[in-house]
């Protein structure tokens, strides 16, 4: 039982209690509701059937919500908002998941060498990605999803792209945090290499920090998607993504809202219950970090 | 100019320092903090040198110095003939570890997310000393040698470790690559007095089973004196006094190691002043450093630098006006 | 979860409350955890006298800490205190938190062990005295600001004039540590709480700290409780001892009488573990061997005795403490010096 031990002795100025390490509610609601949605989009379609988010039927445009065969209605081309939604989540979690996990390799990597190496290494480094990061990020994706054109796998680019300079400056902070305790320095008087302090010493120290953090922007990746999407730089149609779909109902917000609103709901739910999700994690990881 | 603290006996020291400085630039101030200023000592084997003084007094840098993180601004480093500011890259790698250290903050020293077996068997992993069954022996061996059963803390992590048992894991893994210096930086300072008798009693049991050589760095004699063959006091980033430890406890020949000896003592000392600070490091006093603090300060002493010189054998002192005649 | 005391012992205190400025009375702290409640403090009884010393020495984990935080009423809601801990006939075991804040600026006063983490880095150590200042009293800014002068130079900061307008980094430890004792005399406090404040400073601060808190109880009539696992700390900057360990004290008297003859084997192997400047060199120095038993587990028996060098067939019972001598209690069954 060490923590009625760590009560007393070390350096403590105050009282530390640690966290209970059960999960509480504010991780296992947004846990379980994007369980669900995750489901629902890359599962349900299997499962269920509904018709294809594709399949065209010029005799049921715009139907709303609760018509037997389309529950949440139809687009106005009569496609499934229901089927379309679910594929379009498949698109939106997988461009969030993707450009997140990316972006989290690359940027993590950088911080983490321009923290370690320090000068004129950490000096360059963060230099450039300080100017990736004074341009305005959707501006910054915009231009290259411009550039490279409109597809999934563009998209992807474009995001993790931008998220490069948050990534390697969430590392590099933690980095230097612990490139100040003694251990580094003991590894390093044993004869300890660089790559080994890095990956074995500094990485795992700051892992769960960079996944909080990873966790975070995936919503945000999925917005940006959306806007993209909405933009027409994102995803082409007729695949379908939430932002795209929100798109192509723009026109139709006065006699048909369902179009705009239902993927619209989804991103909504996805985005706060990840939001949350984090939230929660980086609470429960400020508690016990800090050791 | 640097006195090189030399003593008459003919074998090679293990370490010798010769005029060590190390300065360092922090921004903001337009002259260099000098930390350590012309420090000259030597350790020689199966012998202790403690270094004494308060915080700020460079003893700490003194021997990240050493150990080459930071390299010294001037001098030279001898680890057995070989200075060690020469070298570079892999060759700086295997002559270092032959110095290991002991840290001041045992959960500090020890990475957060390992366990004990692996944090004591990294030394041997990372210079693939032996076979993975040798190393696991090896760790078994040094955790016993340190008074932790393998078995009850091999797979705990250092938070699940007291103040005590995560020193011992520290002393564990820097004597897993067999180092010939032993560097102990405020290695008990941080322990509660029942644990650091516990553990200075491991650090002399260790050093007569395995015949180690002891940096000692401390902020209190009392604790110096039990350990050390050799004493070393600094102030203000020189060395004061230096000798064999019982001629300085006996009779210190410099006012501040007087001061430091007054300060654990019972006794109260009649004319000390009740407040007196370091003075800054950018801007030490010009002459003696310790004169802005020394009851025996005269016009000499602001005007020309001490030198480190012998009082009596084995005992140096840098003052011009000792408190032992000579 | 706070359960108060019985009326009766909160009369009889009452009738002692001008000879004593804090009463404890059996007080116990235990926190709730995963795999049972861990016994921190268990009936644990003080006296602090106004203008004296009272020392209470242990090592980590002795529940030394624990104690002092459950009387300041700062341990939060995983704790369960219960007893009784009387401050100027005012009962703090169970007071409401916000009555609780305001005691704790006027009444009683803390000093930790870590003056930086306690000091906002970003503020001049004069406002922050001062700030502390106008929290007990309504004074404008610039009375405030003489007064966190006068303040600093009670606690003997040089040149306080010019050494208010430094931040906490331009002070070295001592100093810094007499800002932090500067704010907590700020409300007068009627006792002083010094958890292990000379700890992470040199020797030598360490004896100027210690005379400076010797000064000022006398000189503001304030009751000192000093926190230390140094007994040799204690023997010289205490009136009153008690020992403590596994959450018990197992040994009080007053300091000269304690230290004259001391009767409980714990506190002899501490006092045999600090270091001695007249030793030789490479001498072993008396360690006490193990460590502490764990507080989530129950202790049967004298918690000590698997430590101890004069454990025999009683200590398998618990020693009560009890006076074995006017003034002086110890919790053992085979004391030293005392023929059974």
């Amino acid at each position: 039982m060490a923590d009625a031990v760590a009560l007393e002795g070390r350096s403590a100025g105050l009282l530390r209690i640690r966290r209970p390490r059960h999960l509480t509610w504010a991780l296992w609601i947004p846990g379980g509701v994007l369980i669900l949605l995750v489901g629902a989009c890359f599962i349900g379609p299997q499962i269920v059937h509904i018709p294809g988010p594709n399949v065209v039927n010029l005799s049921l445009p715009h139907v709303g919500l609760g018509t037997p065969g389309h529950l949440l209605g139809t687009d106005e081309l009569g496609r499934d908002l229901l089927s379309r939604s679910l594929y379009g989540g498949q698109t939106s979690f997988e461009v969030g998941l993707a450009s997140v996990a990316i972006g989290l390799a690359i940027g993590g990597l950088l911080g983490l060498v321009s923290g370690f190496m320090g000068g004129w290494v950490d000096s360059v480094i963060m230099r450039v990605l300080d100017i990736l990061l004074a341009f305005p990020s959707l501006i910054l994706a915009l231009t290259v999803a411009t550039y490279l054109g409109p597809s999934e796998r563009n998209v992807i680019f474009a995001i993790a792209f931008f998220t490069v300079p948050s990534y390697a400056r969430v590392a590099r902070s933690g980095t230097l945090q612990f490139k100040e305790r003694e251990f580094l320095l003991a590894g390093e008087l044993s004869g300890a290499g660089r790559t080994h302090q890095i990956f074995r010493h500094v990485l795992p120290n700051i892992w769960g920090r960079l996944m909080t953090y990873g966790l975070l922007t995936i919503g945000v990746a999925m917005i940006v998607e959306a806007s993209l999407s909405f933009l027409g730089l994102g995803i082409r149609p007729p695949q379908a993504s939430w932002g795209a779909m929100i798109a192509e109902g723009k026109g139709y917000l006065t006699i048909a809202p369902q179009i705009s609103l239902v993927p619209g709901a989804f991103l909504f739910v996805a985005i706060t219950s990840l939001n949350m999700l984090g939230d929660g994690i980086r609470a429960r990881y400020s508690g016990g970090e800090a050791w | 100019m640097s006195a090189v603290a030399q003593r008459p006996e003919v074998a090679a020291p293990l370490l010798e320092l010769r005029g060590v400085s190390k300065e360092f630039h922090v921004p903001g101030h337009r002259t260099p903090l000098s930390a350590v200023s012309d420090v000259s000592f030597s350790v020689h084997d199966g012998e202790t040198l403690g270094l004494v003084g308060e915080s700020g007094c460079g003893k700490s840098t003194t021997a990240r110095v050493i150990i080459q993180a930071p390299k010294p601004t001037r001098g030279q480093i001898l680890l057995r003939g070989v200075d060690l500011a020469s070298l570079r890259g892999s060759a700086l790698r295997r002559a270092r570890r032959q110095v290991q250290m002991v840290f001041q903050d045992p959960y500090s020293s020890l990475d957060p997310r390992w366990k004990v077996r692996d944090l004591v068997a990294e030394p041997l992993r990372v210079n693939r000393i032996g076979t993975r069954a040798e190393q696991v022996k090896r760790v078994d061996e040094l955790l016993h040698l340190v008074g932790l059963n393998p078995k009850q803390y091999g797979d705990r992590r250092p938070r699940n470790l007291s103040g005590g048992q995560a020193q011992r894991v520290g002393i564990a893994r820097a004597l897993a690559l067999s180092p010939s210096l032993v560097i102990c930086d405020e290695a008990v300072s941080s322990l509660d007095v029942s644990i650091r008798a516990q553990i200075l009693n491991l650090l002399e049991d260790l050093r007569t089973e395995l015949g180690l050589t002891y940096l000692f760095i401390a902020h209190d004699l009392t604790v110096v004196k039990h350990v050390s063959d050799w004493v070393g006091v600094m102030y203000l980033g020189r060395l004061s006094e230096y000798g064999r430890s019982e001629a300085i406890y006996r009779s210190p020949a410099h006012p501040y190691t007087a001061s430091l000896l007054a300060a654990v003592s019972e006794m109260p000392e009649a004319d000390r002043p009740e407040v007196d600070e370091i003075p800054s490091p950018f801007n030490p006093p010009s002459g003696c450093r310790y004169r802005t603090r020394c009851p025996y300060a005269q016009a000499k002493c602001a005007e020309e630098v001490p030198e480190l010189r012998e009082v009596a054998e084995n005992h140096r002192v840098a003052c011009h006006f000792p408190l032992i005649a000579h | 979860m706070v359960t108060s005391t019985e009326g009766g012992i909160v009369s009889t205190i009452n009738s002692v409350a001008m000879e004593h400025s804090l009463i404890v009375e059996r007080l116990s702290v235990s926190f709730k955890s995963g795999a049972g409640d861990v016994h921190a403090v268990n009936d644990v009884s003080l006296r602090v006298t106004p203008g004296k010393t009272l020392g209470i020495v242990g090592e980590s984990g002795s529940g030394k800490s624990v104690t002092v935080r459950a009387v300041m009423g700062l341990l939060g809601h995983s704790a369960t205190v219960t007893g009784s801990a009387c401050l100027d006939g005012e009962e703090l075991v169970g007071m409401p938190e916000d009555q609780l804040r305001r005691r704790r600026g006027i009444k009683m006063a803390m000093v930790f062990q870590d003056p930086m983490s306690s000091l906002n880095p970003t503020m001049r150590i004069g406002s922050q005295v001062a700030e502390a200042v106008r929290q007990h009293r309504k004074v404008g800014r610039r009375e405030a600001w003489s007064e966190a002068v006068a303040l600093l130079r009670s606690v003997r900061v040089p040149d306080p004039e010019r050494r208010a307008r430094d931040y906490p980094h331009q002070l070295s430890g001592g100093m810094r540590q007499r800002v932090m004792i500067a704010m907590a005399l700020s409300a007068r406090p009627s006792v002083l709480f010094a958890d292990e404040p000379t700890t992470a400073l040199d020797v030598t601060t360490q004896a100027q700290i210690l005379t400076l808190l010797d000064d000022l109880k006398q000189r503001y009539g304030m009751g000192v409780v000093l926190i230390t696992h140094d007994l040799g700390i204690a023997a010289r900057h205490t009136d009153d001892l008690a020992v403590m360990y596994a959450g018990r004290v197992v040994e009080s008297a007053p300091t000269k009488t304690l230290i004259g003859a001391i009767r409980m084997p714990y506190t002899q192997a501490l006092m045999d573990a600090i270091p001695r400047i007249d030793a030789p060199s490479h001498s072993p120095l008396a360690s006490i061997e193990g460590s502490p038993p764990d507080p989530s587990k129950p202790i049967l028996g004298c918690a000590f005795a698997p430590r101890c060098p004069r454990v025999g067939d009683r200590c398998t019972t618990t020693p009560l403490l009890a006076e074995g001598e006017p003034g002086h209690r110890w919790a053992c069954w085979y004391p030293l010096g005392v023929d059974a």
